[in-house]
């Protein structure tokens, strides 16, 4: 770039004062001076300022440009020679124009001429302007191999370039002043080489060119020598002479005569017979051949990978300037506003068409899952690989009998087993073609094209994938697993037991017709009450501020204080419990007696007072039931009998019953307090009913569903019962649910005598004639969208079975994950 | 013998007591051989005429079953050699005594070596000396008598021979006067049944457990007037007290020096820290054991399980406690270790309540269990198994329950439900003195 600019500074130097000349005429024919408009001091100065001006513009812009397309400045760069040159090629040609025009009577034909009488002329700093020159030309021959222009005419005038060049070369070696030259070459001699050499022993040469030789027919000479001194055309012989001649030489017909050298040639041999081969009309070369083999250096088939040796092309690895302008335009478009950028409208608009899957791939993998299956491809069948008699030697024992042979061709050929009969060939060349293939093919075709196919599901299901997942026994104990106590004694079935709060003591009840106090730790029985008939029933008052149990034996309920176990102030309470009610009975004796209930309450004889029984309360049926409200005050009471008299509720402190139901449907099989609302729960054979007491309304009925109900439980926080049955069944309800029972359990052989839940932990029990206690994981969660969670836990066998009944009644520990049975074989046992 | 009767091993014998020292040469054995024959081994190293028989530890746990069989346990090499401690093992227990009762036997303590306490269910005290004789008949509970203990060495400090604790809420302070024993006073405050009594070491005080979850502590020495004033004000209304006053009026009341609440269900048992006086363990049915410091009447550690606590005893020579559990096994406590869940060990074998268990007066490692299922186990902690199991050998007492267990020298004291005092003498030679002085 650096001498190109230089060269370009000088080219502009040397044109500043033609131009001016020039313009100043122009200017002066053009514009009178009379006029006086102001012309422009220095035209040229300013135009070419204003060129100047505009190829940095134009630099500057391209660099913009190059940066806001993003490519490198190296590449801009790029773009700016190419354009650099494109536009030298202008200039150079302005630039000979105007050499021509500086240099008078100088041909202005050739440029490159013109230059050379320049530096004729600007012989005053010869090198400088030599080496101005040859830089010239070096840049021109590089920027000449760069530019590879396709017309012919520029390829010539390369090389005349080359030999100017050549010229400037010999000129400078050789010395120097022409003008010195010349005169030197006027003063020189004649040059004789004085050697023998073949060619400077022939005649001087005709240097005549290229001029017909007819010219000169009318002179002496026939042209000049290397001196421009004439060449007299020599003596001819006369026609005699030359016949003679003719006839003595013997290679007169291969003598031709050079007109221009005025002599004979005698032709060789090889030349006559070019000539013969020429008048012959063939390839004047002998040894040419014209038929060779032909080479294909470019093959007629077209290669893979083609091999050219044609050059690459400029464009092929210059930026194109079109494409150039077209970004150009672009950018320059984006600049001024013309093209924007699609909208958000635009991109928000709506699709032409609906993706009805797209919803179904974002969110259902299953789905999109099943349809990839469905895509999925299906293979075809195999075809059953040949079998033994299907070979073309098959053994023996594979060829059919006659009778086999003869059955397979009366049968129907769509009934037959088998399409072919086993044949025996022999050898596999003596095998024919198989006649029915091209049959068999199609047919499988229509069957693979025409059968739906489709991938057969299998499912496996294990009868243990099937049961319900819970969690392992072993994670949920504490609960009660091994028989730990037996406590011995009871002659009789043991009907009913009962701990005291505390959980060191334990009440049972036998049909020996005798009470027991049993020490639970140790299993030692601390006290006997004989109540001579039938205990159905102990409850200990739950109240843990007294210490007191009733029990039912026949048809009276006894009250009993055990005074070993109360300290004094217990003993106390519990005696102010059962006592104080003597007052108010006797003051309100009348009004009882206006009730006719059935029941009496009396002072114990002596005997029994000593023994611990306070009260005894008699009613006119077999008590089969005793149970105490939570608070300890009351106490209900089922006898064996029909109607609403069965069930009598009894207020301790007063000494006073009442019949909370007139009438009530079916035997009443249990009652019970609810622990923690003010409700009753009354169990006939088929339902269970829930009543408030407080408001004396029916609440609930309960339908387990069963035929006999035997027993029921209420969990401890109250919104759970349990119902066991003679009918092996135990039901749960959930009474914030429904009616129906929320889960039916039917795990026992035999009937279910009695449920229980414990109060502590999250276990229950069921007791059953079959002489065992299930015990069961029953968790009652807080959060009332969980349903409780039940899991049988244990089968707990001990009890024999006396008279096909088993186990009578169980128990939990109040405190300890402990269980308590009794049974109809006398024994109470511990399960810990 | 199959083929690995051949293989052998080298060992060395270490010897703790002096007089049964032996070179400390190592020497090969067969693997095969179990303690019997390593015992006829070492008696004929020493040349005993009258073979002993001796007990091995292998880095401090028994060797049970033969070499090889631990080798394959432990996956040791046979090329190292093996260390062995032995120990003069300890005989069975030989029964050499039962004394018959009508009732119940609820606890068992030995005043010395010749005179025997027994609690009974009806009620009664009795004192037995070695001649299977009943010194004394100890009349004054109302009701049965759950647990008593014999003050050894009493004269020295004050009157009270033996204490027992009763149902009827009352624990009896029994001392010999004008040659006579008589209940010196009753302790009275408990609301429910002392279901255990412990005196300290230095004959000062005892504490009572009992079932209405409280721990009292007193002190040992009889009142010099009736302290009833004191629980008349904290409980009892005065025609209660008057009655009580009849049927005892005799007997002199005492009030506790010191209530502990801390336990939410009854309290079967407690008993003192033999080396720092003023704490007491307890253990009761919310499954907890407890360390109380009895001066500042606070629980100062508490540690659980998940089983009801039924008797519990702590030993001066290990330092551990031992509990007696309703899960049939007997569980070995640190009370220095911090963590309060950790059981050190817990040796299960007996099939049935754990109802009573007793650190072996003189040995670190010897503890005896009585159970519901009639038998005594004698184990060595250092091994798993019990080293010896006693079974009833009367039938009388076969299946019977046993509810107390007093180990005092080298006789071993229990009773039950059978009514009889089984007293069985422990080998007396055995004794790991030398054990005790080297630890």
């Amino acid at each position: 770039m650096a001498i190109h600019s230089k060269g370009k500074k000088r080219g502009t130097a040397s044109r500043e004062a033609a131009a001016a000349a020039a313009q100043e005429e122009k200017a002066a024919a053009a514009f009178p001076k009379s006029k006086g408009i102001d012309v422009p001091s220095d035209p040229e100065h300013s135009s070419d300022d204003d060129e100047d001006v505009e190829e940095g513009d134009f630099e500057e812009m391209l660099k913009k440009m190059a940066d806001d397309q993003g490519i490198d400045s190296e590449d801009a760069e790029d773009y700016l020679a190419g354009d650099s040159l494109d536009e030298e090629e202008g200039d150079e040609e302005d630039e000979s124009d105007i050499h021509s025009s500086d240099i008078e009577g100088a041909s202005s034909e050739d440029g490159d001429d013109g230059s050379g009488s320049e530096s004729d002329n600007e012989s005053g700093d010869e090198s400088e302007a030599d080496d101005s020159i040859l830089e010239r030309i070096t840049s021109r021959s590089s920027d000449g191999q760069h530019t590879a222009v396709d017309s012919q005419d520029e390829e010539a005038s390369e090389e005349e370039l080359g030999e100017v060049s050549m010229d400037k070369l010999t000129i400078r070696d050789f010395g120097r002043d022409i003008q010195g030259w010349k005169e030197y070459r006027k003063t020189l001699p004649q040059i004789d080489a004085g050697y023998a050499s073949d060619s400077s022993t022939e005649e001087p040469e005709n240097t005549i060119g290229s001029v017909p030789i007819e010219w000169y027919e009318d002179y002496p000479h026939i042209g000049y020598d290397i001196d421009g001194k004439r060449i007299m055309k020599p003596a001819t012989a006369d026609e005699l002479d030359k016949f003679l001649a003719n006839m003595d030489d013997p290679d007169v017909f291969r003598t031709a005569r050079d007109e221009v050298n005025q002599q004979d040639v005698k032709l060789s041999e090889e030349e006559i017979d070019i000539i013969r081969r020429i008048q012959g009309g063939s390839i004047p070369d002998a040894d040419y051949n014209q038929y060779e083999d032909t080479v294909e250096w470019f093959t007629s088939q077209t290669m893979q990978v083609p091999l050219s040796g044609a050059p690459l092309a400029k464009r092929g690895f210059i930026p194109s300037k079109w494409e150039h302008k077209r970004v150009m335009k672009i950018v320059r478009a984006i600049r001024q506003g013309r093209i924007t950028r699609p909208s958000a409208a635009s991109s928000n608009a709506k699709p032409r068409f609906y993706d009805v899957w797209e919803k179904a791939e974002q969110d259902d993998d299953s789905t999109q899952q099943k349809r990839l299956a469905r895509r999925a491809r299906m293979p075809a069948p195999r075809m059953a690989l040949p079998s033994h008699d299907e070979s073309y030697h098959p053994p023996v024992e594979y060829l059919p009998t006659d009778a086999e042979r003869q059955s397979w061709l009366d049968e129907e050929p769509d009934y037959r087993k088998k399409n072919y009969l086993p044949q025996d060939f022999g050898s596999l060349r003596s095998v024919p073609g198989y006649e029915r293939f091209v049959h068999e093919r199609f047919q499988r075709c229509l069957d693979l094209y025409l059968a739906p196919r489709m991938l057969k599901r299998t499912t496996q299901l294990n009868a243990e994938e099937l049961m319900p997942k819970l969690p392992d026994p072993r994670d949920l104990r504490p609960f009660p697993s091994a028989q730990a106590l037996v406590y011995l004694g009871h002659t009789g079935r043991v009907r009913s037991i009962s701990v005291d709060p505390t959980g060191l003591w334990l009440l049972s009840g036998s049909d020996d017709g005798t009470v027991r106090l049993w020490e639970i730790v140790t299993g030692r029985c601390a006290r006997i009450w004989d109540l001579k008939e039938t205990v159905h029933m102990v409850a200990w008052c739950p109240n843990p501020d007294v210490c007191v149990f009733a029990a039912a034996a026949g048809s009276r309920t006894v009250i009993v204080i055990p005074a070993e176990l109360c300290d004094e102030q217990k003993r106390l309470l519990s005696e102010e419990l059962v006592r104080a009610g003597f007052n108010s009975s006797a003051q309100n004796e009348e009004e009882e007696d206006d009730d006719s209930l059935p029941v009496s309450w009396d002072m114990p004889t002596s005997t029994e007072q000593a023994s611990g029984i306070h009260i005894s309360v008699t009613m006119h049926k077999t008590v089969k039931s005793v149970m105490w409200h939570r608070r300890g005050d009351y106490l209900a009471t089922l006898t064996a009998e029909e109607g609403g008299s069965s069930v009598l509720i009894h207020q301790m402190s007063k000494h006073k019953s009442q019949r909370p139901f007139r009438k009530l449907k079916g035997a009443v099989q249990c009652i019970m307090f609810h622990p923690t609302k003010p409700w009753f729960l009354v169990a006939t054979q088929r339902y269970v009913r829930i009543y408030n007491l407080m408001q004396q309304a029916l609440i609930k009925t309960l339908q387990p569903g069963v035929k006999w109900i035997s027993s029921i439980d209420v969990h401890p926080q109250g919104d759970n019962v349990i119902v066991g049955s003679y009918d092996k069944k135990l039901s749960w309800f959930d009474l914030d649910l429904s009616v129906k029972p929320y889960r039916s359990i039917r795990y026992h052989q035999q009937a279910i005598r009695q449920v229980q839940y414990s109060r502590k932990f999250p276990l229950f029990a069921t007791a059953s004639d079959d002489g065992s206690i299930q015990v069961y994981h029953g968790m009652v969660y807080q959060d009332l969208n969980q349903n409780p969670l039940i899991v049988p836990l244990k089968i707990l066998r001990g009890h024999e079975i006396r008279s096909s009944l088993g186990v009578l009644d169980c128990l939990f520990h109040p405190i300890q994950p402990w269980l308590l049975s009794s049974g109809a074989d006398g024994t109470i046992r511990l399960w810990t | 013998m199959d083929t690995s009767s051949g293989a052998q091993i080298q060992i060395r014998l270490v010897a703790k007591q002096l007089k049964y020292a032996v070179p400390d040469a190592p020497i090969v054995v067969p693997q095969q051989l179990q303690r019997y024959g390593l015992s006829e081994i070492v008696n004929h190293l020493l040349g005993n005429e009258k073979p002993v028989p001796f007990d091995f530890l292998v880095d401090g746990q028994f060797l049970r079953g033969t070499i090889a069989t631990y080798l394959a346990e432990k996956s040791l090499s046979a090329e190292n050699m093996l260390t062995l401690e032995y120990i003069e093992s300890m005989l069975p227990p030989t029964e050499i005594a039962s004394y018959s009762h009508d009732d119940w036997i609820s606890s068992v303590a030995a005043a010395g070596s010749d005179r025997f306490v027994v609690g009974s269910y009806d009620g009664v005290v009795r004192v037995w000396n070695a001649q299977s004789e009943c010194e004394d008949e100890l009349r004054a509970h109302d009701s049965a008598v759950k647990c008593v203990a014999a003050v050894r060495d009493a004269a020295k400090r004050s009157k009270v021979e033996l204490i027992s604790g009763s149902q009827d809420r009352t624990a009896v302070a029994w001392g010999t006067k004008s040659g006579q024993r008589k209940p010196l006073y009753a302790a009275r405050g408990h609301t429910d049944s002392i279901d255990s009594v412990a005196v300290n070491p230095s004959n000062t005080h005892f504490v009572t457990a009992s079932a209405d979850s409280t721990i009292r502590f007193w002190t040992l020495a009889a009142p010099k007037q009736s302290e009833d004033s004191q629980i008349a004000e904290s409980a009892v209304s005065a025609p209660a007290a008057k009655k009580r006053k009849a049927a005892h009026l005799d007997i002199m009341t005492k009030a506790a020096i010191g209530t502990l609440n801390g336990h939410v269900g009854p309290v079967t048992s407690v008993c003192f820290n033999a080396d720092q006086e003023s704490q007491v363990f307890s253990g009761g049915w919310d499954h907890s054991v407890r360390t109380w410091d009895v001066a500042s009447g606070v629980n100062v550690a508490t540690s659980l399980c998940d089983k009801v606590v039924l008797d519990i005893d702590y030993s001066m020579h290990s330092r551990l406690i031992a509990t007696g559990h309703a899960d049939q096994s007997v569980r070995l406590w640190d009370p220095r270790s911090e963590d309060s869940t950790v059981v050190k060990l817990r040796l299960s074998s007996h099939k049935g309540f754990v109802s009573s268990v007793a650190w072996a007066p003189a040995s670190a490692y010897m503890l005896a269990s009585a159970s519901h299922d009639s038998t005594i186990k004698v184990w060595d902690i250092r091994s798993r198994t019990p080293l010896y199991t006693v079974h009833a050998t009367s039938e009388k007492d076969k299946g019977k329950k046993l509810l107390a267990l007093d180990w005092h020298k080298s006789l071993l004291l229990a009773g039950g439900e059978s009514g009889s005092l089984r007293i069985h003498a422990v080998n007396s030679q055995y004794s790991d003195d030398q054990d005790r002085t080297s630890a």
